[in-house]
This record gives C-alpha cells, structure tokens and sequence, in this order.
C-alpha cells in the first residue's frame, strides 16, 4: 500500500471516530450503536499501520492486492450491517403493530366509556314534572329525619 | 344451499363478528347490515385499517362498533386487532369476513355451527365446496391451486380454500392467532400450517363469495410476486419451526 494511501486511511478513520464521539456526545446517536463505529475506524488503522496483517488478510481471502481486501471487507461489513438493521427493523415494525393495536383498541374503549358517562349523568338529571320540594334551610326548618337522628 | 339464522347466545358462548376494512365506504354500511340479519345480537366490530375515506363513520353510523388504526398496518394486523379485541371482550367464537362484500353474511351461521357443534377449532368457508360465481383470474387461480396442494401434502388433509378470509374461529384459535405467529400483511396458507402444527384443528364449509363489484384486490401490481415469494418462504420457514406447542 502506498503511504500516501496509508496515511489517509488513518486520517479517515480518526475523522470517523471523532465524528462518533461528537454525535453520541450530541445524544444524536445511541452509545449502544456507537461502539461498532468505533470498531470500524479501529480496524482500518489497524490495517492501515500493518502491513503483515493486510497482506495476510490478502492471502487468506485469495485477494490479488491489499486494496482489493480493504474494498471486500468493507463490502462485507456493510452487508452484515445491512441485515443486522433489517433485524432490528423488523422488530421495530412488530413493536408499532402492537402499540397501535393497543392504541386504536383503548380509544374505542374510551370512547365507549364517555358515551355511558354522559348517558348515565343524562338520567340523573330529574325528569320534567316530578314533585321536587325545595331543601330545609340551615337555619330554619331541618329534614325530620335528619333532625331525629340527632336526637 | 339453505342459509339459516343461528341463536348465537346459546349457553354462556357470544360470538364477534369481524370485518377488517381499508377503504371499503361504498361496501362497509351493506355488509354490516346484512351480518346483522343474520347475527341480530351479535357484536359486529369493523376494524378500520387506517382508510383515508368516511369508512369508520359510516359503519359507526350503521351500528358497528369501530377500532381504527391510526396507520395503515395490513390485512393480517387488522385481523388481529379483532383477535385482541375478542380476548379482551371475552368472546367465545369470532366470524371474520371482508368488508368489500365479497363474502355471503349468510353462510356464517354455518361456519359457526362448525366451531360450536361440529369440535371443529378453526373452520374455514369455501367457495370451491360452495356455489360461488366468483371466478378469480387465471393467476390468481395458479396461484391458488399451488397452496391448495401445499397445505394438502403438510395437514395430511384436503383444504380446498386456504387462503379463503370467511372463517369462524374459536376462542383458543383466535388467542393464538394474537400471538407473534400472525402475519401483518397477509395471512393465508402460512397460518393454516402453523395452527394445524400447533395441534388445531380444521375443516372447511360450504361458503358463496362473490366477485369484487369496486374491482379492488389487495392482490393488485407487483403484490402478486411479492404475496407469492413470501407465502413460500414463510411456509418454508413455518415448516422449519417446532410443533407451536402453545395450541393445547
């Protein structure tokens, strides 16, 4: 690998890393996703600084050169990404079915409730007509039961 | 065929009538009227899978009780929905029929004396046994028949109709049903397999389904690939999976 190819590699990698700090430091992205970031941009310094481990790498996957190797396993990381946010997805996906489900059951309930409330508080209202007869006032008169039991 | 009218409150059983809707206002008010001439006391609950037309007021107006989605979430969850809603309510027994007309209201007593009398967990109406003058195109009908033959070879038993949506299901069944062996999209041939593996059993009625008068299909596009390749990896995979033990 030339070192001017070396170098920036190293450069990218190190940008990349910072770039994931700064963004979990933001809260922008989860600790729990950071850390493969931060095993990306260890990787390609280390391939980067070593040279036998590339050409190894190179030798092991049948690669002609090391840039080839650094493309393939970049390929395969993304890949292997690819299906690891498809997991994740697919279980996001069940958790909004279930929370909606939940959702549209518990407003129908709701509903439900609030039309027997106002149904029930319709019906204790007196119906016009009854023979209402006005309350004792403190003062005067007392409900003859009432003034009974305190006897 | 004699279609009759079935006391569905004999005993301590209450069945729940559930039409899954998206988008079916020209179709939903007739339905819900002719189950509820069939089914006079039973609950019929549309569930509404996030229509953007007057789908859930029509069928409230009608006398429907209504669930909607505040999303579109599929065919599958919106039959699911009914499932929780009937566990939560304490149903008994559940007829599910399409919301578009397709299915005829009166051939679900049938279906429900099928889950009540006959020991039947699942029965499944079709228009193969029936006299339907429905006749879906030719791909459709392909496609049919590979499912057919599927779900025949793996039950050990002729299902005519798998994909057919006009069944009636007892309480264990659609229990199991709310559980995450359901699909949100489109639930055919796949669950007939899991819920015969899971110890369920099944059987099929006479049903008449009519064709779509709107021309609507959720089989429509490039879904018919789609509904194909994931049938057969599902059922794939269903196959892959253990016996559900959670049946009995």
């Amino acid at each position: 690998m030339l070192e001017r190819q070396r170098i920036f590699a190293i450069f990218v990698a190190l940008v990349l890393m910072l770039l994931i700090v700064e963004l979990v430091r933001r809260r922008k992205l989860r600790e729990e996703y950071a850390w493969v970031w931060l095993l990306v941009g260890t990787v390609i310094i280390s391939l980067a600084i070593s040279q036998t481990l590339l050409v190894f790498v190179t030798r092991l996957v049948g690669a002609v050169t090391p840039t080839s190797t650094a493309f393939f396993l970049g390929l395969i990381f993304l890949l292997l990404l690819s299906v690891h946010y498809s997991v994740k997805i697919s279980h996001l996906v069940d958790q909004i079915k279930n929370l909606a489900q939940d959702v549209a059951i518990l407003e129908t309930e709701i509903d439900d409730l609030l039309k027997k409330a106002k149904m029930d508080a319709s019906q204790d209202i007196a119906p016009k007509g009854a023979d209402v007869r006005p309350l004792a006032s403190d003062t005067d008169e007392r409900h003859p039961s009432a003034s009974e039991g305190r006897r | 065929m004699q279609l009759s009218s079935l006391d569905v409150t004999t005993g301590n059983s209450e069945v729940l009538i559930v039409l899954p809707a998206f988008n079916e206002a020209d179709s939903v008010a007739q339905v819900v009227r002719s189950a509820r001439s069939v089914f006079p006391t039973a609950e019929i609950l549309v569930v509404d899978d996030g229509s953007t037309d007057s789908t859930a007021e029509i069928a409230k107006g009608v006398g429907a009780t209504v669930i909607s989605h505040p999303f579109n979430l599929g065919y599958g969850a919106a039959l699911q929905t009914g499932y929780k809603y009937a566990v939560r309510k304490g149903y008994d027994y559940l007829i599910q029929m399409d919301a578009d007309g397709q299915h005829e209201p009166g051939c679900a007593p049938n279906l429900l004396r099928a889950v009540q009398a006959d020991g039947l967990d699942v029965a499944i109406g079709s228009r193969f046994l029936g006299e339907s003058p429905f006749r879906a195109e030719v791909g459709r009908r392909l496609g049919m028949a590979l499912f057919r033959a599927i779900v025949s070879v793996v039950t050990g038993q002729k299902i005519s109709d798998p994909t057919s949506g006009f069944q009636a299901l007892g309480k264990k069944a659609f229990k199991y049903c709310t559980t995450g062996i359901f699909p949100m999209d489109y639930p055919d041939a796949d669950v007939v397999i899991t819920l015969h593996r899971a110890g369920f059993r099944i059987g099929e009625v006479p049903v008449i389904m009519y064709a779509n008068e709107n021309g609507k299909s959720m089989h429509q596009g490039l879904r018919p690939i789609y509904y194909l390749l994931k049938m057969m990896l599902s059922i794939f995979v269903t196959l892959l999976r253990g016996r559900g033990a959670e049946g009995q």
